[in-house]
């Protein structure tokens, strides 16, 4: 009986399947390597900017889908020339660690035009980004509801918003949830040390046309346990930004992956890859055994 | 008013253009007309040409196996052909209009060339004719062409045709003459099939146990057909056999499929009825021991009744009922899908008089998904259906054998009801149940159509469809679509021919993959969506070696397609009610040459078929403007098909297509970068320039013999044949993805993969 099903497998899988032909190599030409931008600004305090290097789809780095520090290393710039200008100042950005710039100095005022620029001299490659400060957003409230049922523990996030009517925004509000490895409700001391805590995010992408006489209550489901504990962050971004994390979203989606169409993500770096940005975000910390 | 009035203006004009047609030519002549068909079954024959002797005076019969032949008084041989049959001729003796129906004997039986009169023959009216950029098949010609499974499918025959390109390996999705899969017009009797697909585009829904001949049309378009820019694909079932009953199977390796058809009561009605089911669920489960895998399988049956009120009046009743189903049921979820069609006909001809026929038609058409899970007290299910209800009343009128008008009328009301979506437990809370939203068009067309003998050497067809649709939100889009061509000829093996058509399109389908997957819904233009357009002209050389029975053609075409619609990149169309803000609006143009030799009769039939040609879009939102490949744009593409009958009972038939790599837009590399909360960093893709990549070249043969017993006439006349082949026979990759590859020495590469290797298959068809 064991051999009639060993057959029959073996038979199905030839009728069905056949003999897999081997794949046929092919030659794709891979994009010179450039320099990628993000950064981030601290309240009044800290302008960073990252610098790394785009790399080929072929590079051992792109096996695993998280890049270990090992890996990314090669790929960080290091020994380059980043300065930002801003009202007739220039500020040269001085090497934080390797790939990480940092302005102490910069002053950072809302609405102002920062020019960022970087010359890499080992390559030559010069990148520039332009971009604008956002003045911070507030939360009109927001606080976290908690439902219990028989069957299931279902975390929300409730959150009023009102937009300024006479211009254009966009907004990112991002979740960061920290989930307690022990199960134990969370410290409130250390939220951004994560130890052996698992911290996961998810944002929401709103504009103008999210708002109803310039008002929004939203509430949105979040995958987290009663005992976690959740940062929620609301920042005012740019158009250019929020285009990209529009695209960002999409590369998640599994059922984009069925799909073989690109998707090109948006930047505002002259020569490079990524977003230079700068804006305030305002967060609030929810630690949900309190609730 | 506007509209009103320029739709009162445009009926106007073409009532006028009905009545000239119809009053032109008077001269008193004498008629002969009837009906063409099987002496076997009595089934209609389509395109049977019936001809005088030793002139160039012929008709062809029409979708019911009609004609009608004017002539003047005087004795005449009329001849009768068919492809396949033996002809027959009649002496006749014309003083008054006559009948005469005539039934065609099968000449499958012999190994010798069909024997055609010299005067005409199918390939010296398909020189003569001003119809072009069409193919012509009966179902009983391409019975022995291989496919995966050894189960003939008319979708993919029609993929080895020159103009036409075919989607991903194993699919039936096709792309004709530059256009997208969603620009072909598939009808059954009439009604048009949404869904072509069983098992995700590897089978289609069309059986060809049911099926009498297929006419496809990629440019040249008669004014009849409309609603898709790029072909239109008229598939006709069998109505039935008026003599006897009798029986025809097959039982493969995926499916089997069995047909009965037979009087109801002789000579005066007839019914088929058919029916199919897949059994890979039943494969896999005995292959597992018992365990149930792959719960998924298809099935479809097909049902005609044909009823002969009269020599005047006919009733026909065509219904297709098809479903593809998976249900899993397991310790976390039970759940699956089903999706399928459910057309009807309910078709009505006429005889006003032996010139002037009518067919009027009821139609009916569903195509529907349904989702469904459930697990730990949730449940979830989201239903999608489109309906079409509406009637088409046709009329030809056969003014005499140099003029051939056609008119007519189609209404139909379109209900797209998608994404209802029932939750219940605490899923609801992440989807919510909606009652799905109802958006209804009305479409209506008028067309006529003149065909007509110029000169002996010029044949003129023009017309024109003036069709218009009502949107959801009350916008009325009113297109004239004209149509023309002509055909010149040089000698009696030689023509040259031209044709203009513009095209109009009121639905597109929406899709998130490249594969058929039951999420893929039809929508309708609406207020902000416009119609697409194409606007096509074709000319070509035709040439027919009289003495092999082959025509051969050379055809170039240009393509100009506008308000094309495409999806933003990263769209997000599953379950999505605002799907509109995903789609952009862009044109093309697509051109080409294509080479056909084609031999249907005698021991050695098939056909040679090499397209070259080009296809590329233009999107203001895709490609940062620029223009850039069509997806299916594929310089060079090649199919040779053949089959040979070395005795009366042993044939061998074999594939061979070629084709340049399919398009498609490369990863050409990386680039890290936080997300929005610095949480963690991803990597992300940095693309090429769309449609920029090319897959390799693909090559391909496909073979099967075929073995028929000797007729068994002590058990029920039964004849049965064993077919064995493989697809894939040399077992080359068919390129259709590109992965990353590993390298031993810890370096990568791109590999371009196929999806099937080498498959065998074997499958028993038989009759009685």
């Amino acid at each position: 009986m064991k051999k009639i099903k060993i057959f029959n497998i073996a038979l199905t899988l030839f009728l069905i399947n056949g003999c897999m032909p081997a794949g046929i190599d092919i030659n794709v030409k891979p994009a010179e390597s450039r320099i990628t931008v993000s950064s981030q600004i601290v309240p009044q305090r800290f302008m960073f900017v990252s610098l790394t290097k785009s790399f080929s789809p072929l590079d051992p780095i792109t096996t695993g889908v998280t890049v270990d520090s090992t890996g990314l290393n090669k790929f960080l710039v290091t020994n380059a020339l980043v300065t930002v200008s801003y009202n007739n100042q220039i500020d040269t950005l001085s090497m934080f660690t390797p790939g990480i710039y940092i302005s102490s100095t910069t002053l950072l005022t809302n609405y102002n035009t920062y020019t960022l620029n970087v010359t890499e001299p080992s390559t030559g490659q010069q990148v520039s980004a332009v971009t604008a400060m956002l003045p911070q957003m507030q939360f009109d409230t927001v606080y976290p509801v908690i439902v219990r049922n028989a069957a299931d523990t279902i975390v929300k996030i409730k959150y009023v918003l009102k937009d300024n009517p006479n211009e254009e925004n966009f907004y990112v509000v991002n979740y960061i949830l920290k989930q307690s490895s022990s199960g134990a409700n969370l410290d409130i001391s250390s939220y951004f040390n994560s130890g052996s805590n698992k911290i996961l995010s998810t944002y929401d992408l709103l504009n103008d046309a999210s708002f109803t006489n310039n008002v929004l209550t939203n509430e949105s489901i979040l995958d987290v346990r009663p005992t976690d504990s959740v940062a929620v962050e609301i920042a005012n971004i740019s158009k250019g930004y929020y285009e990209f994390l529009t695209a960002f979203k999409r590369t998640g989606n599994i059922l984009n992956s069925l799909e073989t169409e690109p998707i090109h993500f948006p930047t505002n770096v002259q020569n490079g890859y990524g977003y230079f940005n700068a804006y305030f975000p305002n967060s609030k910390i929810f630690y949900l055994g309190q609730y | 008013m506007l509209f009103e009035s320029k739709m009162k203006k445009n009926l106007l004009s073409f009532c006028i253009i009905i009545a000239c047609l119809t009053q032109a030519y008077s001269q008193k002549q004498y008629t002969i007309s009837g009906t063409v068909s099987d002496s076997a079954n009595g089934e209609t024959t389509i395109g049977s040409l019936v001809y005088i002797k030793g002139t160039t005076n012929g008709v062809a019969t029409n979708v019911y196996g009609f004609y009608s032949l004017t002539v003047p008084e005087g004795k005449y041989e009329v001849v009768i052909s068919y492809l396949g049959y033996q002809s027959q001729t009649h002496q006749i003796d014309l003083k008054n209009n006559i009948t005469l129906n005539s039934k065609l004997k099968s000449s499958e039986n012999t190994l010798k060339e069909v024997v055609v009169s010299s005067e005409s023959s199918r390939e010296k009216e398909q020189v003569r004719s001003a119809q072009m950029s069409s193919i012509y098949i009966p179902i009983e010609k391409i019975k022995n062409i291989p496919t995966i499974g050894g189960e003939t499918d008319i979708m993919k025959v029609m993929q080895l045709m020159p103009g036409v390109k075919r989607g991903g390996e194993g699919q039936n999705a096709m792309y004709v003459r530059g256009g997208s899969g969603d620009d072909n017009l598939i009808l059954l009797d009439e009604a048009v099939v949404y869904n072509v697909s069983h098992l995700f585009g590897f089978f289609s829904v069309f059986n060809n146990d049911a099926l009498k001949e297929v006419t496809m049309y990629k440019g040249g378009f008669p004014a009849q057909y409309g609603g898709r820019l790029s072909s239109v694909m008229d598939i006709r079932m069998k109505d039935g056999d008026m003599q006897k009953y009798h029986v025809d199977g097959g039982i493969g390796l995926l499916s089997s499929h069995l047909t009965l058809q037979g009087p109801i009561i002789k000579d005066k009605m007839s019914f088929i009825i058919s029916g199919r089911r897949s059994y890979i669920d039943k494969v896999f489960k005995l292959a597992s021991g018992g365990n149930n895998v792959l719960p998924y399988h298809f099935y479809d049956g097909n049902l005609k009744l044909n009823y002969k009120l009269s020599d005047k009046n006919r009733l026909f009743l065509s219904s297709y009922y098809g479903d593809d189903i998976l249900s899993a049921s397991g310790s976390f979820i039970d759940g699956g899908f089903s999706l399928g069609n459910n057309v009807g006909t309910l078709r009505w001809n006429h005889l006003f008089n032996e010139k002037l026929f009518s067919n009027f038609s009821l139609i009916y058409t569903r195509f529907r998904y349904i989702i469904s899970a459930e697990a730990a007290g949730n449940s979830f299910s989201a239903k999608s259906k489109i309906t079409d209800i509406g009637f088409k009343y046709d009329f030809s009128y056969f003014k005499n054998s140099k003029n051939d008008i056609k008119y007519g009328v189609l209404f139909t009301n379109h209900s797209f009801r998608p994404n209802i979506v029932n939750s219940s437990g605490p899923i609801s809370e992440f989807v919510k149940s909606e009652d799905g939203k109802l958006i209804m068009t009305q479409e209506l067309a008028f067309y006529a159509n003149h065909e007509f003998d110029a000169t002996d050497r010029i044949k003129l067809n023009y017309g024109i469809r003036q069709s218009q649709l009502l949107t959801a939100g009350g916008r009325l889009y009113f297109n004239p679509e004209p149509r023309f061509s002509a055909a010149f000829t040089i000698n009696e093996k030689q023509s040259v021919k031209l044709s203009y058509s513009k095209m109009v399109q009121y639905m597109h389908l929406v899709s998130s993959s490249s594969i058929a997957l039951p999420t893929d819904l039809w929508y309708p233009v609406s207020n902000k969506i416009e119609p697409q357009f194409s606007k096509q002209w074709a000319l070509s050389y035709n040439y027919l070696l009289d003495k092999i029975k082959t025509t051969l053609s050379i055809e170039t075409y240009y393509k100009k397609l506008s308000n094309l619609i495409e999806y933003r990149e990263g769209a997000n169309l599953i379950l999505n009610n605002d799907y509109e803000k995903e789609l952009v609006v862009g044109k093309g143009e697509s051109f080409g040459f294509e080479f056909f030799a084609q031999k249907m009769s005698g021991r050695f039939s098939g056909w040679v078929g090499y397209t070259i040609s080009w296809a590329n879009r233009q999107f203001d939102a895709l490609n940062q403007g620029k223009t850039y490949y069509a997806k299916y744009d594929r310089r060079h593409d090649i199919s040779l098909v053949g089959s040979f009958d070395f005795t009366k009972r042993v044939s061998l038939s074999a594939v061979w297509v070629f084709s340049t790599g399919q398009r498609f837009t490369p990863i050409t590399g990386m680039f890290v970068m936080p997300n929005s909360s610095l949480t963690s960093v991803d990597m992300l893709p940095i693309y090429a320039e769309r449609n920029s990549g090319q897959l390799p070249n693909s090559h391909r043969l496909d073979i099967s013999i075929i073995i028929k017993s000797r007729p068994n006439r002590k058990y029920l006349k039964w004849t049965g044949e064993w077919s064995f082949g493989a697809y894939n026979f040399y077992n080359r990759a068919q390129p259709y993805r590109v992965q990353i590859v590993g390298n031993n020495d810890g370096s990568a590469k791109y590999v371009a993969k196929g999806l099937f290797g080498f498959i065998p298959f074997i499958a028993y068809n038989f009759k009685f």
